[in-house]
Parts: structure tokens; C-alpha cells; sequence
């Protein structure tokens, strides 16, 4: 029994996923590594993913990035499973605390991009489904607009105030009082 | 999108992000960054227009108190942090907010959605909008001229002054803020029995004259309150009695208005009485009195910032009376004017009507260690009032009086860039 669970075990981590980007990039990827997108574990579970799954999209440049984001993510899940046995196990919650400081490190310097590729993994993260990376992203955009005016936030996100001349208008009637 | 271009110069709609990933953003900022936010553009103001959730109404009157808790626990936490409550009491919605101007700062007044900050120490001032983030600092207690902290105090006193001028500052009552054409000008309350004033134009405290000559004084007079009327500073003293100084000679022996009939003489030692100014929507001077019980004994406040507000035990009434310019007299009234409501504490007062808010009262806040009162003015001889609890979102609230910062009234406004 125990040998037929680690054969399976082995058979699933050797099960390679090809993605296809917009630009028909293709990318291999473990299983564990493409089902941390719950949309490709969807299709992986309806059985269409041979030949290769279409991501019409998302590009190369921000699949790759996507991918390296998964692959460091899927390796920081198959750890947690492997710990959560010896939990009682201090050595092991000391392994797991470096092992989560050095996600920490890998999600700061992974979101250290431009805002035009911010905003393409939002995107990609939405479309693909992946729960962690779309908080990650969302909470990027979150911390850099707080604190800061209107005028700062458009200038950051490149963004032309395009309120009507009459949402200003009720802006300034529901704003008068400040200013009496 | 051109795959040649750097990065930077291509063409990202942010506008366009989709509402549910909007959404996203701004369930993970605080109720006033979302203000900021949803003024940035067309799509995202509508994005929280339906959110709705975190849109606190521009220009009601929301509370500020210490950040709201389950049990109080991390009420102390929240002076470093610069965390704090905003409670849009006409919405029944509480919220946590952050602010770096608040950390290791408590406001000692402010108005509209300017606070006056200072440090526990209370030696430097500042006034800071919390939507905008603009500051502007106050000149030190110490810029007040020599010869008129002289001329306020008996010899005996003069090194006393000095120290208690820092130490003894109540309230600074923020009259009109820096976002006024003219300016602001400010009050500071200092418990020695001084009343100092600055504007945008002084860069230092003028002290105000006192009452009479200092020899003749044999106490220091206790003002509760003060407010800048018709270019005048009305002062009120503990016993009712208004002073009313001129701007422009603030060195001169201020004119004195006699308290109207309401403060009963004494019958017990323990009846007692606290007082507010305000400003009718028909533009009369008002005095707001409340009266109760305190206890016998001292006892101790939560609060960072004491004041003889949080001593009652029990609250009997109020009464409201406005001052006829005419012949120099008061007239007891039944209410405010226009339906208004007016809401006192340590803000600068306002009036106004909103959905949600009972007409013709006066919100009071921390008063008697409650965190809001509401006085009805509607067919009574006294107002009949009724404590209110905090709105309640996710059962997140302070129990009354946990609040260390002072529970206060703030409006906030929604930025427009065309002002």
C-alpha cells in the first residue's frame, strides 16, 4: 500500500503541464505548480489538457512571471503538508519560519515591477484563478495609494481625471460647508 | 499595446481595472483612504459608490474616538500606531483608520476635518487634515510676548505661568481652518485662567487680557469654552459669565455679559454644571448648559486628555439660551433653528440637518465618560436626553468611556480638485 501511494505520489510530480501564452509561448510546468491556478486545476480535472493549455490572455513575458510565482508557492505548499505531521517538532517549526521569511522576501521582490505589469498579474491572476497571487497583487496597489491625495494617485497609476464637469459640481455642493 | 515601447510608456487603463478586482483594492484601505480613492476618477467613484461599504458621507458628522475594540485591549496600542475610530453615526458604520499624524499624538480639537495634534508632552501643535494630509504647524505656547504673560499673572506666579502654560493646555479651539481663504485662527484654552489666540498671519499666541485688573482677581477665572463671533472672542466662565474680547485689542479688559438665569443657586454640594457656545443657524450666539452631578470624590478619567466633562455621575437636563444683541439679555429656546441639530464637545460647533440624525437636538460628545449624548429639545422644559451607543459594525465597538482619546466630532470631506 505504502509503495503504491509513493508511486502515485511520483507519477503526479512527474506530470508535466505545457501552457500557451497569447504570443504562443509554450511553458512546462509540474502539476503542482499548474493547479495552484484553480482554472487550469479545473481543466486538468475535465481531462483537457492535452496538447498543451491555451491562454489566450496572457502573455509570455507575464506567464513566466506568473510561473515564477507558482513554482515558488506550490514548492512553500508541499513543504507546509510535510511539516504539519511533526508539528510538535521545534526544529521543524524553525525551518518552517526561515522557509516562510524567505516567501516574504520572494512575494517583496517579486512585486518589485513596473505598474503596467502590476496591473497585467491582476489581470492574469483573476483569469487564472490564483487566490494568493490576486491578494498579493490587490494589496500592492492597496498600500501604495494610502495616504495620498487624488492628484498623487493619478499621477502614480497615470490616470486622467475624467469626472464630469458635474460630478465635480456635486463634489463642491456636498464639500461647500468646508469651505464657508 | 506596443510590445517595443519600455514598459512604462505603454498605455495601462487602471481606470478600466474590472469592479470586482477594484473591489479587491479597496476592501484593503481604510475608510479614509477610500475617500482619496474614489475621487480619483469616474470609474473608480462609482466603483465605490456601489461598494458603498467604506464611502463615509462627506460632511456628516462622524465621531473619532480611540480605535474600537472587542474588549479594549488594544485601545492602548492605538496612540503608537496612530490607529483610531471613525464612527458615521447617521449610518450606523464604524470603522479602523490610520493616520502617521496621530502616532504618539492625541487631538485636543479641531474642525470640519482638521484636527489640532499635539504629543503627550504637549509642547508642539499642529494642524492636520486627515483626508488630504497637509499640515501646518502652530507657533509654541512660548511665543507669547513676555510683558502680556507679565501683566496676566501676580509676581508671585510668574515661573508657574511658564510651566503651567505648557502643561496646562486644555483645547486649542480651531475656529477656522487653513482650508478658509482667510486663514485659520485658533484658540488655546490654558487652565491658569488664560486665553491666548493665533492666525495664519501671528506666528505667535497673543495672550487676552484678563478680565479685570490681575490685583482685583482673587481667583483665576475657569473658562469652559470659547468661539470667534462677529470678529469678537466670546469666552465662557464656569459660572456662566461671557467675556468678549476685540482681535485687534486683545490688551484691553474684555466686555462682560452676565449669565443668563439658569445657573440655579447650589442647593447641593455636588449639582454642578458644564458650558458650551455655539452659533445658530440664524448666526445668534447660543450657551449650551448642562447640568448633572458629580461625585463627591475625585475620580479618575480614562481619558488621555481630562477635562471637567468626564467627572459627572449623572446628567439632569440641559438647557439652551441665546443672547439678544439687542438689549444685552438672554432668551431660554426650545430649538436650535431651521430643524437643525448641533453637535458640541471638543470641536469647533456646527449645525446642520442629515438623514439619520434626529432634528433638533444637540449630540453632545464625551460627556460624563459617554462617548455620544443626545439631547432632545422637542416639547420640554429641559431637553430630554438619552445616552446613545456607538453604531455597531461587526461587533467591533469601544465600551463607553475605554476611549483614551477624547471622543470628538469631525466632517469629513470628499477631495475635489477644482476647489
Amino acid at each position: 500500500m505504502a509503495s503504491a501511494g509513493s508511486g502515485d505520489e511520483k507519477a503526479a510530480a512527474a506530470a508535466m503541464i505545457t501552457l500557451i501564452s497569447s504570443d504562443n509561448e509554450k511553458f512546462e510546468v509540474t502539476e503542482a505548480t499548474a493547479t495552484l491556478s484553480q482554472t487550469i486545476r479545473h481543466m486538468i480535472e475535465d481531462g483537457c489538457t492535452d496538447g498543451g493549455v491555451p491562454l489566450p490572455n496572457v502573455t509570455s513575458k507575464i506567464l513566466a512571471r506568473v510561473i515564477e510565482y507558482c513554482k515558488k508557492h506550490a514548492t512553500a505548499a508541499a513543504g507546509e503538508e510535510g511539516s504539519s505531521s511533526s508539528f510538535s517538532d521545534a526544529a521543524f517549526l524553525e525551518v518552517d519560519r526561515a522557509f516562510l521569511e524567505e516567501l516574504e522576501e520572494f512575494d517583496d521582490a517579486f512585486l518589485e515591477v513596473d505598474r503596467a505589469t502590476l496591473f497585467d498579474l491582476i489581470l492574469a491572476a483573476n483569469y487564472l484563478d490564483i487566490k494568493g497571487l490576486l491578494n498579493l497583487t490587490c494589496q500592492k496597489v492597496a498600500d501604495s495609494v494610502k495616504g495620498k491625495t487624488p492628484e498623487q494617485i493619478r499621477e502614480m497609476y497615470n490616470i486622467v481625471n475624467d469626472l464630469t464637469p458635474e460630478e465635480e459640481a456635486e463634489i463642491r455642493r456636498e464639500t461647500q460647508w468646508a469651505f464657508e | 499595446m506596443c510590445p517595443h515601447c519600455p514598459a512604462k510608456f505603454r498605455s495601462v487603463k487602471w481606470c478600466e481595472l474590472h469592479e470586482d478586482l477594484c473591489g479587491k483594492v479597496v476592501e484593503r484601505l481604510d475608510a479614509l483612504d477610500v475617500l482619496n480613492f474614489s475621487a480619483t476618477c469616474g470609474s473608480w467613484k462609482s466603483v465605490c459608490n456601489r461598494l458603498q461599504t467604506k464611502l463615509i458621507k462627506s460632511g456628516h458628522p462622524t465621531l473619532l474616538s480611540s480605535r474600537p475594540d472587542h474588549d479594549g485591549s488594544r485601545v492602548e496600542k492605538s496612540i503608537e500606531e496612530g490607529t483610531f475610530g471613525l464612527h458615521d453615526i447617521s449610518d450606523r458604520k464604524s470603522f479602523c483608520v490610520h493616520s502617521k499624524f496621530l502616532q504618539d499624538k492625541m487631538w485636543i480639537g479641531g474642525k470640519d476635518d482638521w484636527l489640532v495634534v499635539t504629543g503627550i508632552d504637549r509642547c508642539e501643535l499642529s494642524l492636520v487634515n486627515l483626508i488630504t494630509g497637509e499640515s501646518v504647524t502652530l507657533p509654541s505656547l512660548d511665543t507669547i510676548d513676555d510683558a502680556e504673560r507679565k501683566e496676566n499673572c501676580d509676581l508671585e506666579n510668574t515661573y508657574a505661568c511658564e510651566l503651567y502654560c505648557k502643561r496646562r493646555l486644555r483645547r486649542v479651539v480651531l475656529c477656522q481652518t487653513p482650508s478658509s481663504r482667510f486663514g485659520y485662527i485658533a484658540i488655546a484654552q490654558i487652565s491658569v485662567g488664560w486665553i491666548a489666540y493665533t492666525t495664519e498671519w501671528d506666528n505667535a499666541w497673543k495672550l487676552l487680557a484678563h478680565p479685570t485688573n490681575w490685583s482685583d482677581f482673587t481667583y483665576h477665572p475657569f473658562y469652559m469654552d470659547a468661539i470667534l463671533y462677529d470678529g469678537k472672542i466670546y469666552a465662557v466662565e464656569g459660572d456662566g459669565t461671557i467675556f468678549a474680547w476685540d482681535m485687534y485689542s486683545h490688551r484691553e479688559h474684555p466686555v462682560m455679559i452676565s449669565a443668563p438665569n439658569i445657573i440655579e443657586v447650589e442647593e447641593e454640594e455636588t449639582s454642578d454644571q458644564v458650558l458650551y457656545l455655539a452659533i445658530s443657524p440664524r448666526d445668534e450666539l447660543m450657551l449650551i448648559c448642562v447640568h448633572g452631578k458629580v461625585p463627591p470624590d475625585y475620580k479618575p478619567s480614562s481619558r488621555m486628555l481630562q477635562s471637567e466633562h468626564d467627572w459627572f455621575e449623572e446628567i439632569s437636563g440641559m438647557t439652551v439660551h441665546k443672547f439678544l444683541d439687542s438689549d444685552g439679555t438672554w432668551e431660554q429656546i426650545h430649538n436650535i433653528g431651521l430643524d437643525q441639530s448641533l453637535f458640541v464637545g471638543l470641536n469647533y460647533p456646527f449645525c446642520g440637518t442629515w438623514s439619520g440624525i434626529k432634528p433638533n437636538s444637540v449630540y453632545v460628545s464625551n460627556l460624563a465618560e459617554w462617548d455620544i449624548m443626545v439631547f432632545d429639545m422637542d416639547g420640554a422644559e429641559d431637553a430630554v436626553f438619552q445616552m446613545q451607543d456607538y453604531p455597531v459594525v461587526d461587533d467591533v465597538r469601544l465600551p463607553d468611556g475605554h476611549s483614551m482619546r477624547t471622543p470628538m466630532w469631525f466632517r469629513p470631506t470628499r477631495p475635489s480638485t477644482l476647489l
